[in-house]
């Protein structure tokens, strides 16, 4: 039910109730009445108890919703980083996840009930936002780890899934992924998500709906960030503005960029931005495959059987 | 103007219940903001049910003054 008839439908409700106040005597008097006030007591409140409650929730799935808390901005505007190797922002810039739901349709676990799990989680936060204290920007972690479930709803079976190397190789096989005992977030694997303490430093996609906040627009990279994205040529604008290119003119964040030459912080075969709208690409180039795959046995973070809280929560 | 039965109080009580979660439930629906859906569920949601409650026992008070249950 759209909006416009759910205002439609309350309003009604509401002539209905007012017309029962001000009708009270004659209606409770007579046969026909008693009927209409049973219909309008009792079925019309069970009807708009079912509406609000599958609007609300349809709502609440909407990320313009999530977004509605100063807090969560940052995580929409990470949503725009201008390179493809960033989980959240590659899957919201290619479509691959529905725009309208993009925050729920990842941090809804998989599960039965996922969704109600989820709604307990969004009454806590905003219980937080009105009566806690509120971390600062990056410093958001997820409740728990972050399941494998969520990427598998999707990726599970597919087959560019199942036969990308670096998902049964080094360690690493589909049965460990499929059982959650190797996070898809582990360090050296998908390990960049949103980023929001270096957001300052990234190149920014399109125009994102909210403003980098001035503490994030001064930060200095991190420092034991080793995949930091530095610029093929020239020094990097700490203040997230795209450098303009020698030629002159706007940065256009789809033109060629040359592949970053050092192999050790870019995968050797990484795309430019423009190649890499291609998903095909993009999936066929993981970083994974330029030797950072996670060793079983270093005893690294990656290594972790499930992503401590630091590797798959959504705030590194 | 006669003054109402006290059965009829009742009966306004469950009224002025359920167009305040009516209220509640319109403006969550035109301002769909996180304190507003928690009002829904806090205050608009538990108020229709008492209202309803409310319109049930009246209900049953008639009924059992007519001796009919």
């Amino acid at each position: 039910m759209d909006t416009t008839t759910a205002v439609i439908v309350v309003l009604c409700a509401a002539a209905v109730a007012i017309y029962l106040w001000v009708r009270l005597p004659q209606l409770s008097a007579g046969h026909f009445g008693r009927v209409i006030l049973l219909l309008a007591m009792f079925a019309m409140p069970i009807g708009l108890i079912q509406v609000g409650i599958s609007k609300s929730i349809n709502e609440t799935k909407k990320m313009e919703f999530c977004t509605s808390c100063h807090e969560m901005e940052v995580y929409a505007i990470s949503l725009h980083i201008d390179d493809p190797e960033y989980l959240p922002a590659v899957h919201y810039q290619n479509g691959l996840l529905p725009r309208e739901t993009t925050c729920y349709t990842c941090h809804t676990d998989y599960t039965l009930y996922g969704d109600i799990s989820a709604k307990f989680n969004g009454l806590k936060h905003m219980w937080v936002h009105f009566f806690g204290d509120v971390p600062g920007p990056g410093e958001l972690k997820t409740y728990t780890a972050y399941p494998n479930d969520n990427c598998l709803q999707c990726h599970q079976g597919a087959r560019r899934f199942e036969k990308k190397s670096s998902h049964t190789t080094k360690g690493v096989t589909l049965e460990m992924l499929y059982s959650n005992q190797k996070s898809c977030v582990s360090s050296g694997c998908h390990d960049k998500i949103h980023d929001i303490k270096n957001l300052g430093q990234k190149d920014i996609w399109g125009t994102p709906e909210f403003e980098l906040p001035g503490v994030l627009k001064h930060a200095k990279p991190a420092a034991d960030d080793p995949f930091a994205d530095e610029p093929a040529g020239g020094a990097k604008d700490p203040f997230g503005e795209p450098a303009a290119p020698e030629g002159g003119g706007a940065k256009d964040p789809f033109a060629d960029e040359p592949s970053t030459p050092d192999a050790g912080t870019k995968p050797a075969g990484d795309k430019p931005a423009s190649e890499v709208q291609n998903v095909d690409d993009l999936f066929d180039e993981a970083p994974a495959d330029a030797g950072k795959a996670p060793d079983a046995g270093q005893g690294d973070k990656g290594d972790a059987v499930v992503a401590p809280k630091d590797d798959a929560g959504d705030t590194k | 103007m006669t003054t109402p039965e006290p059965d009829l109080k009742r009966l306004r009580l469950a009224i002025i219940f359920l167009l305040i979660g009516i209220a509640i439930e319109l403006v969550s629906f035109v301002i769909p903001r996180p304190p507003w859906f928690a009002l829904l569920f806090v205050f608009g949601i538990p108020f229709m049910m008492l209202g309803m409650l409310l319109y049930a026992s009246h209900v049953w008070r008639q009924l059992k003054k007519k001796d009919v249950l």
